[in-house]
């Protein structure tokens, strides 16, 4: 009997056996088809069977953008183990912490550099001469992937996902996007990171192909994708600033060829969207609002929903949206609260984190921490989010891990971080600095002093020195009144 | 004259340790990402009066092509 595809490495496999032809992958100017990625996959799995990975294993492996990662990430799913990509640019420190509270029965990391903990090579020689053979696909509830993201505090939040959250949400986008087999999607975002990988994933599970291409810096690359026939596009809105900026905004001529572009992680001003509708009239110009843990759960299409383009759009296909007050009462519609969301999307919890878990999900709905209300006719209009987040280029910061760092230091007393906002990439992060007593502030030294423990995005781009850190009688940091000038 | 290494080197504030060669491309520098490259045009654009075109943007990939541009430029 014929199940339907209730995973994504189901429909993965069910693709290849289709279309063995079609290409799946297109990277650096080579091809991967369907039935090559169908080989390259078995063979990994056979090497993760041979290195004794068993079912709800975690394997730790680098987030690059290359086909290795596909198939591993594959390959990982289908014996049953967890996925746990991470970012290239994840210092070692942090990586280290990671490996210690992750346990993975195995690491994949390339042997180029030395890596704080014991691994096996990444790339192709992960792959045995031999096939897995495939006993069963795993079931909807059992964890598919592990995903660290920024938390509140220095310790970084362990995202899990199912087989049906993954599905899930790969289902829902489709069905707002109105993706099929025949797309080809172009995929400058990193793999490591929940929007990349939630299109990766959704183009595989299609039949769909993608073109894995390194961030938005050679948009000649995007260009070339788009000649070669790609229907799509993925980005965050500082990705379409840099093209902007590196085409003279010459970029319509080739984007208004593509059918549809998602963007998403992190918001766009009505200026950019009012020019992308005139520039792209053809091209259907999606929207997501979502999180790691409940992905892309609305949506907007700028063209279609354009009286309501101050809005975050309706809830996806599949999912619901609710307002929630404080005591955890549903809102009635136009009252202001926080954004909660219930569906096959929602996330079972964290990695090892029961408090973290349950203070997230509150009588079934994941709480986000955004505020907003739903207007008479059904959209979701944000007002603020609840804590002191910071976005840089679609990537999030809280200035309390940032501030722990800095204050480390053996010269500085103490910091505080805030938003500054920045031309390109959405905002920045400026660290005011109070020195211990007759220290002198040497920045580039902090910033050496940072890189080792931060995420490149994570240092901040300013720094000034200030007597006192401002608090409040209850000594909390009062950021409010640090100044938010430009650049 | 300032030379393309040192725009690149002031641009992205690195260290003196950071070796730069002809060879060099953004994947051997972190600092050098996209961000990084719009500030090394713009930077070159106004050092030596250039307006650098997309189709030539789009063939910076390493330091020795920025150098080549500014030969082609001002010959």
């Amino acid at each position: 009997m014929q199940h339907a595809v209730n995973t994504i490495i189901k429909g993965f496999v069910e693709a290849a056996e289709r279309s063995p032809q079609k290409p799946a992958i297109y990277y650096s100017g080579h091809t991967i088809s369907y039935k090559e990625l169908y080989e390259q996959m078995l063979r990994t799995a056979q090497s993760l069977h041979e290195h004794s990975v068993k079912r709800g294993d975690r394997v730790l492996f680098y987030g690059e953008k290359s086909p290795h990662f596909v198939r591993t990430y594959l390959a990982c799913h289908l014996v049953g183990a967890i996925a746990v990509p991470v970012d290239v640019q994840m210092p070692m420190e942090e990586l280290s912490k990671v490996y210690h509270r992750v346990q993975p029965a195995l690491a994949l990391f390339p042997a180029a550099k030395t890596w704080p903990f014991p691994f096996q090579e990444w790339g192709e020689e992960f792959m045995s001469d031999s096939r897995y053979l495939i006993e069963r696909f795993p079931n909807p509830d059992e964890v598919a992937d592990l995903l660290f993201t920024t938390g509140t505090t220095g310790q970084k939040k362990g995202v899990l996902l199912t087989h049906e959250n993954i599905w899930a949400g790969a289902t829902n986008s489709n069905i707002f996007i109105g993706n099929t087999s025949e797309d080809s999607e172009i995929i400058p975002l990193p793999l490591h990171h929940a929007f990349g990988l939630r299109r990766l994933r959704t183009n595989l599970m299609l039949g769909a192909s993608v073109h894995l291409i390194n961030g938005f810096m050679f948009p000649k690359l995007i260009f070339e994708a788009i000649e070669l026939g790609a229907s799509g596009l993925c980005m965050v809105p500082s990705g379409l600033e840099v093209i902007k900026k590196l085409t003279k905004n010459t970029y319509d001529a080739q984007l208004a060829n593509l059918s549809y572009i998602e963007f998403g992680s992190m918001p766009m001003d009505a200026a950019t969207k009012g020019e992308l509708m005139d520039k792209l009239p053809h091209t259907k110009l999606c929207m997501h609002y979502g999180l790691t843990e409940v992905a892309a759960n609305i949506f907007i299409e700028f063209h279609e929903h354009h009286n309501h383009l101050h809005t975050l759009g309706r809830p996806s296909p599949n999912v619901e949206i609710g307002i929630m007050n404080e005591s955890g009462k549903l809102l009635p519609q136009g009252e202001l609260g926080e954004i909660v969301v219930k569906g096959s999307v929602q996330t079972p919890g964290y990695w090892q984190d029961d408090e973290l878990s349950q203070s997230s999900i509150k009588n079934g709905w994941f709480r986000t921490g955004d505020l907003a209300l739903i207007t008479p006719d059904g959209f979701v209009e944000l007002k603020g989010r609840n804590d002191d987040v910071i976005n840089v280029g679609g990537k999030k910061v809280f200035p309390q891990e940032i501030e722990d760092t800095i204050n480390q230091h053996p010269d500085i007393k103490d910091s505080v971080c805030i938003a500054v906002t920045a031309r390109l990439l959405g905002e920045q992060i400026k660290a005011y600095v109070e020195m211990e007593p007759s220290k002198r502030f040497d920045k580039e030294g902090m910033i050496e002093y940072l890189r080792a423990f931060l995420e490149p995005y994570k240092i901040p781009t300013q720094f000034e020195v200030i007597a006192s850190i401002p608090r409040a009688s209850s000594g909390k940091k009062k950021r409010d009144v640090l100044g938010n000038e430009g650049p | 004259m300032i030379t393309v290494e040192q725009i690149i080197r002031e641009v992205l504030a690195l260290s003196p340790d950071v070796e730069l060669s002809d060879a060099t491309t953004p994947a051997d520098i972190s600092a050098w990402d996209s961000l990084g490259q719009i500030n090394i045009i713009t930077a070159m654009e106004e050092e030596f009066d250039l307006d650098i075109s997309p189709e030539q943007i789009g063939e910076l990939q390493s330091i020795a092509d920025f150098k080549a541009l500014l030969e082609n430029d001002t010959e």
